[in-house]
């Protein structure tokens, strides 16, 4: 709003609508136990959270903290930042390669996949985010030019008992599943994407690198298509490894060859 | 619009176009210290306290603040008075437009540490929204240091020597 002219005829406060609260469930009918993070938690919050830490391996925080600054992520929130649906998002892609749900009113349940797939603006209100509170082991990857500046490229990848599920984004579209099955709730990533078994093979994790670099990449005032093209796969490589810890993952680190030179902000 | 909050300590109610920012609400309520330098809410100048919270005030909706608590820098006159003394001692001011929303930012941080002494690497990322166009950082650092009791570590040192003799 701040940034453009655009007329806004209505605008909704939720602020004491009880959505800014974070809470572990043990019945959710997708997940079993499960946080439910209201869409009005803001991301400063997200990043604290002790549970959101256990449950993502600590990957949200390290996804979140190089957004702007700490008074910047104490305003935004998480709901905001799905429902924008940006392409850089780094929420977005954390959550995508979480396998969450979201819960609208009215719009009911949907997995965030089928919601990034999704064209049509989104017209419900958004109340929650639901992620999985299993064990997980997780890594969020990402590049930028500058520190707070936004990522021109990002991989995530988290291993559950669900299995593998690894995503990028800032293509600059928005983020895309590279590994993994959908978490349920909603309809299939679309082309298919390959999968990664428990402990993952040279070839499994060779295929989601490839995959990565399938994906549709284009040029902004950031980075080129052909510069995020070669760096996806080198994310998408590291993410898997450090993930599940490069001593599992024999011979695949070999295959680590070219390293991008910029900064990066990596767990 | 009617909306009403406490700001510094003092109930305030005031009359309000709804699409008024927090920031214009403050300095039409005669707290100057409250700045914008940008337009993108990334530079921290604007940063007030809601309930609190460090906050961008040029982003908040005024309306937002009906029934909540606001603090400026105006309302922590004593608790921000060493920290002034610090940064006056260490050169941590050139135009000290961007002062005031450090300040806001600096005593939030000291807040949450509770007494605990911080590393570099937290205060970097505590301070990463807060933007100076004039002193490149090292005396603001300096005089951080020196107010939350950090070692002067080698590369404080480093820095100062750097500063002092210039790089041949
Ligand atoms: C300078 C700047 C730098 C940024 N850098 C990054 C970055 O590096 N990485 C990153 O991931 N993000 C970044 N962002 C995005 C930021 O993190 C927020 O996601 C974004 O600003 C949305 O903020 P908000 O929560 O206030 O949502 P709003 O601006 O209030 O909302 C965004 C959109 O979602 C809709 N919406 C909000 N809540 C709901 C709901 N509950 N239900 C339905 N619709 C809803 C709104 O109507 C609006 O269309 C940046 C933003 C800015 C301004
Ligand atoms: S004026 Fe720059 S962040 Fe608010
Ligand atoms: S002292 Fe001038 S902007 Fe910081």
């Amino acid at each position: 709003m701040r940034l453009s002219t655009r007329p806004v005829g209505t605008v909704i406060d939720l602020t004491d609508c009880g959505l800014d609260a974070i809470d572990e469930v043990s019945d959710d009918p997708v997940f079993g136990r499960a946080l439910r993070i209201g869409a009005y938690v803001t991301l400063g919050t997200f990043e604290r959270d002790g549970r959101v830490a256990d449950a993502t391996d600590g990957a949200a925080s390290c996804a979140v903290r190089d957004i702007v600054g700490v008074q910047f992520r104490n305003l935004v929130t998480v709901g905001g930042s799905v429902c924008g649906r940006f392409g850089f998002s780094d929420v977005c892609l954390l959550l995508l390669a979480l396998g969450a749900d979201l819960e609208f009113v009215g719009g009911g349940r949907t997995s965030i996949e089928a919601f990034l797939l999704d064209t049509a603006p989104c017209r419900d209100v958004l109340t929650h985010v639901i992620v999985p509170a299993c064990p997980v082991r997780a890594s969020y990857q990402a590049v930028r030019r500058q520190a707070t500046d936004f990522p021109l490229i990002n991989a995530c990848a988290a291993r559950t008992e669900r299995g593998w599920r690894v995503a990028v984004g800032a293509r600059p579209g928005r983020p895309r599943l590279v590994a993994g099955a959908s978490a349920g709730g909603g309809i299939e990533a679309k082309p298919a994407t390959p999968s990664i078994s428990f402990d993952p093979t040279p070839e499994e994790v060779a295929a989601a690198c490839s995959a990565a670099e399938g994906l549709v990449y284009s040029n902004n005032m950031l980075a080129s298509g052909a510069y995020r093209r070669e760096v996806a796969p080198v994310l998408v490589r590291r993410a898997i490894e450090a993930a599940c810890g490069a001593a599992s993952l024999q011979g695949a680190a070999s295959a680590a060859a070219d390293r991008p030179e910029m900064g990066e902000g990596a767990r | 619009m009617n909306i009403s909050f406490v700001l510094n300590g003092k109930r305030v109610g005031c009359d309000i176009v709804p699409d008024t920012s927090l920031f214009e609400l403050l300095r039409s309520q005669g707290c100057m210290s409250v700045k914008c330098g940008c337009e993108t809410s990334d530079c921290g100048l604007c940063t007030v306290w809601v309930d609190g919270v460090p906050t961008l005030s040029c982003s908040v909706i005024a309306a937002r603040v009906d029934g909540h608590d606001v603090t400026t820098l105006e309302g922590l006159q004593r608790e921000s008075h060493a920290f002034a003394v610090c940064m006056a001692e260490e050169g941590a001011e050139q135009c000290g437009f961007c002062s005031p929303g450090l300040i806001m930012t600096v005593l939030a941080f000291e807040r949450e540490l509770a007494g605990r002494v911080p590393t570099e690497d937290e205060v970097r990322r505590y301070l990463a929204g807060n933007l100076c166009r004039c002193t490149g950082y090292m005396s603001q650092m300096r005089a951080i240091r020196r107010y939350l009791g950090m070692p002067r570590e080698a590369a404080a040192v480093l820095d100062a020597s750097i500063e002092k003799e210039g790089v041949a």
